[in-house]
């Protein structure tokens, strides 16, 4: 087949190269690693009771804590997408701040914050809230770290949605929350479904800013990539590659439903028959 | 039902972009505002359909003053130059939109929107193509889309900015065609802007040249053929050859 753009072979041949060595390989050894010993072990493992109350936290958390992001990130792009006022720069600004704060750092700034003696857990505190060392603790950093994927997926977004649209239904008689909820709303659910979901991988995936902040309490606080650090502290390196690989294979699973509803969505919408 | 515009004036900045301009549009009439990118043609438009404020000057809708009141108060259709059709939404379902928002008191059954949405699917003859969405429509079909989900809220006037101008010519004379016989039929009052000549004179009862913001001629086609009123019609009409 003849294309008409230079380099296909080439390009073609360096992205399979680089992500075998980047993604494939790495991949391939874990799973190597988890299936390395008995089957017994790394079933006993990866069904123990601590093991799986680490998954219903971890992706529980993750879950709730990317709608939560979800709404608020919504909210976020559409004023400084919508709206032009002093400090809106600023604020741009500042939405990238989890992406560039180590997490660690970040950890540390919010246990500090959130403790039973910082500035805004102190205050918590009195009408008996308690933010550090909890699953609200484990809430607000999985919050924290997400929160720009989803402004940042939606920006572009509705920048791109066309006013015309708007007055169109304007025109037609819908009142601004029908056209919010009838027309802009759904223009940018493709867009705020992928922030959500990278919102949520990347909670999954956290461990710095957890540790500091979640008190790391076996059956209640405790997160799955906590264990496998902790599976790796005690030299059972099948168990913590067992427990990776449960997480991979569910993320995976996620995001295959995910992108399977948002495929199915564009074709049911662009297709040409 | 007739339209009316007393020395409406709009700046944008420092910008004039319709300065004075007063038209009167009879009932049943088909009117172009025809004239050159930046004439203030479309600002015009949306003055008179309410999506936009004019800063002086008064818009009457057969007599009644509309100067304040919403687009949607005003009852205009509006269709825009690049369609602005809901895309998540199927060809029914972008016909149906103005039916469906309507306050439940005001709103009809669901017996009667199906029924009106294939009447207007059948005017603008798109009915096989009720469950399209608009990505999967042509150009031509997109724009008749648009002016069936314009008519559907029974419109009191039909403005259109640039109808055709998005089209390829063979399908804009097609559809220039259709809107003619379309008016013809409905008798809607209806002002529609280009840029292009030939389609003000082919289509419309009679035809607005505008020009920096300014009304230059009124009249009809003929008319303005015949008599060009000043330097500037007669140019931009490319008259020159007849003398």
């Amino acid at each position: 087949m003849r294309r008409i753009l230079p380099g296909f072979r080439l390009t073609l041949g360096f992205s399979a190269v680089y992500l075998t060595l980047i993604v494939l390989i790495p991949f391939a050894a874990l799973t190597a690693k988890a299936f390395s010993g008995s089957w017994h072990h790394l079933w006993e493992v990866v069904t123990s009771p601590r093991v799986v109350a680490s998954y219903q936290l971890s992706f529980g958390a993750s879950l709730l804590a990317s709608l939560i992001n979800g709404v608020f990130g919504f909210i976020t792009a559409w004023v400084l997408t919508r709206y032009s006022f002093p400090g809106r720069r600023v604020m741009d600004g500042l939405v990238d701040l989890p992406f560039a704060l180590p997490t660690a750092v970040a950890g540390i700034a919010l246990t500090a914050l959130y403790a039973p003696n910082g500035w805004v857990g102190a205050l918590l505190a009195k009408v008996g809230i308690a933010a550090a060392f909890n699953r609200l603790g484990i809430l607000l950093a999985l919050v924290f770290i997400g929160f720009p994927f989803v402004v940042r997926t939606l920006q572009p977004v509705l920048i791109s949605l066309s006013e015309d649209v708007e007055e169109a239904a304007a025109l037609l008689g819908a009142t601004r929350f029908q056209t919010f909820w009838r027309v802009v709303f759904p223009a940018a659910l493709p867009a705020l479904l992928t922030g959500i979901t990278l919102a949520f991988g990347r909670a999954l995936g956290e461990y710095g800013s957890i540790v500091f902040i979640s008190g790391n309490l076996p059956f209640k606080t405790e997160i799955t990539p906590l264990l496998i650090v902790a599976k790796l502290e005690q030299y059972d390196y099948q168990g913590a590659a067992g427990i990776g690989l449960v997480m991979l294979l569910a993320s995976f699973g996620i995001l295959a439903v995910v992108n399977g509803v948002q495929a199915w969505n564009a074709r049911r919408i662009y297709r040409i028959d | 039902m007739s339209i009316r515009i007393d020395g409406l004036s709009k700046k944008f900045g420092g910008h004039v972009a319709v300065q004075e301009a007063s038209i009167e549009v009879g009932t049943g009439k088909l009117v172009a505002l025809l004239g050159p990118s930046g004439s203030g043609k479309t600002t015009l438009l949306r003055l008179i359909a309410g999506l936009e404020f004019p800063d002086e000057g008064r818009v009457f809708f057969h007599g009644e003053e509309v100067t304040q009141k919403s687009a949607y108060e005003r009852r205009a259709g509006f269709v825009f130059q690049h369609y602005a059709l809901f895309q998540h939404l199927s060809v029914f379902d972008n016909i149906a939109f103005g039916l469906e928002v309507r306050p439940r008191a005001t709103r009809p059954c669901k017996d009667e929107i199906r029924e009106r949405v294939h009447c207007l699917l059948k005017l603008v003859q798109l009915e096989p193509f009720a469950k399209r969405f608009p990505a999967q429509l042509s150009g031509g079909q997109r724009q008749r889309v648009a002016l069936a989900r314009a008519l559907a809220i029974e419109p009191r006037v039909l403005l259109l900015d640039e109808p055709f101008g998005a089209l390829d010519a063979k399908v804009r004379k097609e559809l220039r065609a259709w809107l003619r016989r379309f008016h013809d039929e409905t008798q809607i009052t209806s002002l529609f802007v280009t840029h292009d000549q030939e389609e003000a004179f082919e289509v419309a009862n009679e035809v607005v040249i505008l020009n920096h913001g300014h009304i230059q001629q009124i009249g009809a086609p003929g008319l303005i053929q015949r008599e060009p009123a000043n330097a500037f019609v007669h140019d931009f009409l490319g008259l020159d050859f007849q003398i």
